[in-house]
């Protein structure tokens, strides 16, 4: 059987299919102003910010970190957990692809759980889109 | 907090992520054939005929009907627990089942296992592997 290796043609587009959170970005600036601070201290933004700054009143340090921090970097640091964005908002998960032989459905879905529950996400689910990136 | 610009516009755009593989349209359409879905869907619509037609008042068997590409890709996707994404003025089909199928108990190998042996079931003998594609509908 002849099996193709073309690609559709007017594929400019962007997709994902994740199990994770889908937010609106007040949602989300409400959410990353408000992570406990242990939970802060252990993202690789947070190091970075924190230890340049880490004189500063720790109140006064998070809400500036809050007010400047590049989404991207924040969820992006976090292994594993990828963020796209949308004219719908944030989808912040797991792709899909990351599932390896050895781990389950069940498994998958709970390494994204006990990442994100922490920050103060819920609402848990898988989602799959695509997006026009020509216009 | 710093958001990201440059949004990408929305539009209607198709996108998948699965296990399976790209296969000629063609190919498929005469693979289905041979496994006897012409006779098959047939079948389908005399039994339909028996339970429906009286009542519906229209009958869906005709010995004359041409069956379209989609009607057997249709039959496929039901018969075989396959997903099949034909794009638009796109002569190939993406085969296979969404990764977001991996059952909760099933391990990612596992799942990869059904999905070959429901290309098997279907006579599809080909490599699989993981692929993602979108592209734009209108």
């Amino acid at each position: 059987m002849k099996i193709r290796n073309g690609f559709v043609s007017n594929s400019s587009s962007s997709s994902f299919c994740i199990y994770g959170v889908h937010i609106s970005e007040e949602k989300l600036a409400s959410i990353v102003k408000n992570i406990p601070k242990d939970v802060l201290e252990k993202t690789d933004c947070w190091q970075e910010f924190f230890n340049y700054d880490g004189d500063a009143d720790i109140e006064k340090t998070i809400e500036v970190f809050a007010d400047n921090c590049d989404i991207d970097d924040l969820f992006g640091s976090i292994k594993g957990i990828s963020i796209e964005f949308s004219p719908y908002g944030y989808y912040i998960g797991r792709s899909y692809m990351t599932l390896d032989d050895t781990e389950t459905g069940k498994d998958f879905k709970d390494s994204v759980e006990n990442i994100l529950r922490p920050f103060g996400f819920e609402k848990f689910g898988k989602f799959e889109e695509a997006f026009n990136d020509n216009f | 907090m710093k958001i990201r610009s440059g949004f990408v516009s929305n539009s209607s755009s198709s996108s998948f992520l699965i296990y399976g593989a790209e296969i000629d349209k063609s190919d498929i359409i005469e693979m289905a054939k041979k496994m006897g879905a012409i006779e098959k869907m047939n079948q389908d619509d005399i039994e339909w005929d028996k339970e429906n037609s009286e009542k519906r008042g229209y009958t869906r068997y005709d010995p004359e009907k041409e069956r379209e590409d989609y009607e057997i890709i249709e039959w496929l996707e039901e018969n075989f627990d396959l997903e099949i994404h034909n794009p638009s003025y796109y002569d190939c089909c993406y085969v296979g089942s969404s990764w977001s199928n991996v059952g909760d108990d099933e391990t990612g190998r596992e799942f990869k296992a059904r999905v070959k042996k429901s290309f098997e079931e279907a006579g599809l003998d080909c490599e699989l592997s993981t692929l993602a594609e979108a592209w734009r509908d209108g």
